[in-house]
């Protein structure tokens, strides 16, 4: 039993990434029963979990926000944000709040906005960990509870839930913290009663706008019509088409394992979907299925203050140099060795040469070991306890670089050229994920609190 | 044997690098003809060991090659050296990840 089909509006990829006004109108001309935007990603890395800051900018993302309220008031559809703020923290979700605050006075509205939290307790993981309720996910060691203890922040990826309880509740506006993307898209069609592989499905391939479409739009909107049997995806842009291909391609958009959407309340297997090109660039899809997880589980997400970061860029063009790269970057880190003192656990510092037209990219991984470019990009990277020490380095390191004497050296004015006075920058704390596991939770809605506001 | 090959980009239609998770990272490739496709399955021209070797990765940090018939992909995934954004990531989005696959020599004809 069901509602009958639900159409889903998705605005962007990210909120903030921006997208045509008119094709997000052409789909309002569609009559959605949601609107919904994901607003973050763990791509960007830990950073913005742990320092509380950010992802997109205040004024794009009001600018993405504005017609999405506008539209949801005028209309009576719910508008949803997942992960607000871009890693879905308090501060994040606050952030957000503020942007929302503001249009809503600036347009004379009032909706009832649900915040919804999703930072999780230290004491309640620590708990919850020894009881064996906290297990790794893939590429990812055990949880300890020192990791739990130097995590700045840790955040739960809410299901569909908690969004479903603040429609219930009368929210107009969800403003959700960290959260799975497809349950930003999915809420209120499983709320409706739709199928949860179609449902689900349908999210994932959404969530990224119309990412799916040919030509790849990540920063456009995008109609999805989840039917009995089967959904619609619909390009809301001139000249935009999605096919067979680009709908299937994306439903194995992020995932390790094509064939598996992996939620909360269980996977979606697609490799059994069927995609079936329409008129106007359109694409149906049906056959995917979904199997219900034994356990509800959520992920957590955490991040630690690894140091401070220091940075000097300059390049390279002399031909000797070039070639002597090795040498001269060990004898700069033994010269700062000899002056600053050895990295010990008492003076911890790291200094990263990153070498751009060499392995910059790829690192150690760099297949082609021994090709010699013309000119080189060198990155001086330090990382420090403090930011004044991890300047401090990094300047000596970067005065090193420019005059120490190397073996064959031939010019003897510099060694690098540096585009930038001055030629460092202190560039702020470095988070790194301290937490990525999977936590067992009986009850979808007690991690992640629902507070009511009205702006 | 002197068995003719061409290398994946020319066969392919689109690859794709990036993050799967702050600890993978994954590169799909995409065919256009089914032929190209199945050239690649068939040969066994992509395998674990390969990938390994050509990220310089121990064997059991590719944790994947998936072919998906329907969709003409194969996908490789591995396991990321550090998170995306920690000390010593040289590729936050994973994005750039895909070049060592981009001239693996497949068996064709």
């Amino acid at each position: 039993m069901n509602d009958g089909p639900t159409r889903v509006l998705a605005a962007t990829a990210i909120l903030g990434y921006g997208y045509p006004l008119a094709s997000f109108a052409k789909g309002l001309e569609h009559d959605p029963h949601v609107i919904g935007v994901d607003a973050g990603s763990t791509d960007p890395g830990a950073y913005y979990l742990g320092a509380g800051e950010p992802l997109s900018g205040a004024a794009t993302v009001k600018r993405d926000l504005r017609p999405m309220v506008v539209a949801g008031m005028e209309r009576g559809v719910p508008v949803i944000v997942g992960t607000s703020g871009g890693a879905g923290g308090d501060p994040h979700l606050e952030w957000c709040y503020e942007i929302l605050a503001e249009i809503c006075h600036e347009e004379g509205l009032h909706p009832r906005v649900a915040v919804i939290r999703a930072e999780q307790d230290r004491e309640l993981l620590r708990a919850e960990l020894k009881a064996g309720r906290i297990d790794a996910l893939a590429a990812v060691p055990a949880l300890t509870e020192a990791d739990l203890d130097r995590s700045t922040r840790i955040v739960g990826q809410m299901g569909v839930e908690p969004i479903q309880a603040a429609l219930d509740a009368g929210a107009q506006v969800v403003l959700a913290g960290r959260s799975c993307d497809v349950s930003v898209f999915a809420a209120v069609p499983l709320r409706r009663g739709n199928d949860p592989a179609l449902a689900m499905h349908a999210a994932k391939i959404v969530e990224c706008g119309a990412y799916c479409a040919e030509p790849a739009a990540g920063l456009d909107s995008i109609l999805a019509t989840i039917n009995t049997d089967d959904f619609v995806l619909t390009p809301l842009s001139p000249g935009q088409r999605i096919t067979r291909a680009s709908a299937a391609a994306h439903s194995l958009y992020e995932q390790d394992d094509p064939a598996w959407i992996i939620e909360p309340l269980g996977v979606v297997d697609v490799a059994t979907a069927n995609f079936e090109e329409l008129a106007d660039g359109a694409v149906r899809v049906s056959g995917s299925r979904f199997e219900p997880a034994a356990q509800y589980t959520i992920k957590l997400e955490g991040a630690a203050l690894a140091g401070y970061r220091a940075v000097s860029i300059c390049g390279v063009r002399d031909p000797t140099a070039i070639a002597r790269i090795d040498d001269l970057l060990n004898g700069v880190r033994e010269h700062v060795m000899d002056v600053w003192g050895a990295t010990t656990e008492r003076n911890p510092y790291e200094i990263t040469f990153r070498r751009y037209g060499r392995d910059g990219v790829m690192g150690a991984g760099e297949p082609l070991r021994d090709r010699l470019s013309h000119e080189l990009g060198l990155v001086l990277e330090v990382v420090a306890a403090t930011q004044a020490e991890a300047g401090e380095i990094c300047s000596l390191a970067r005065s090193t670089l420019l005059h120490f004497d190397y073996p064959g050296r031939l010019n003897v004015g510099g060694n690098v050229a540096f585009p930038f006075s001055p030629h460092d920058a202190n560039w702020g704390p470095v988070y790194e994920f301290s937490v990525y596991h999977r936590w067992a939770v009986d009850d979808p809605l007690l991690p992640f609190p629902i507070e009511m506001r009205t702006p | 044997m002197t068995a003719k090959t061409a290398p994946l980009h020319e066969l392919a239609r689109i690859f794709r690098s990036k993050n799967a998770g702050p600890f993978m990272v994954t590169v799909d490739v995409f065919f256009r003809e089914e032929a190209d496709y199945q050239a690649v399955k068939q040969s066994g021209a992509l395998t674990r060991e390969l990938v390994a070797e050509r990220y310089r990765i121990p064997l059991e940090e590719v944790t994947a090659i998936h072919y998906w018939d329907a969709v003409l992909a194969v996908k490789v995934a591995f396991r990321r050296k550090v998170g995306c954004g920690a000390r010593g990531d040289t590729d936050c989005y994973g994005a750039q990840q895909h070049a060592p696959l981009l001239d693996v020599p497949v068996p064709v004809g």
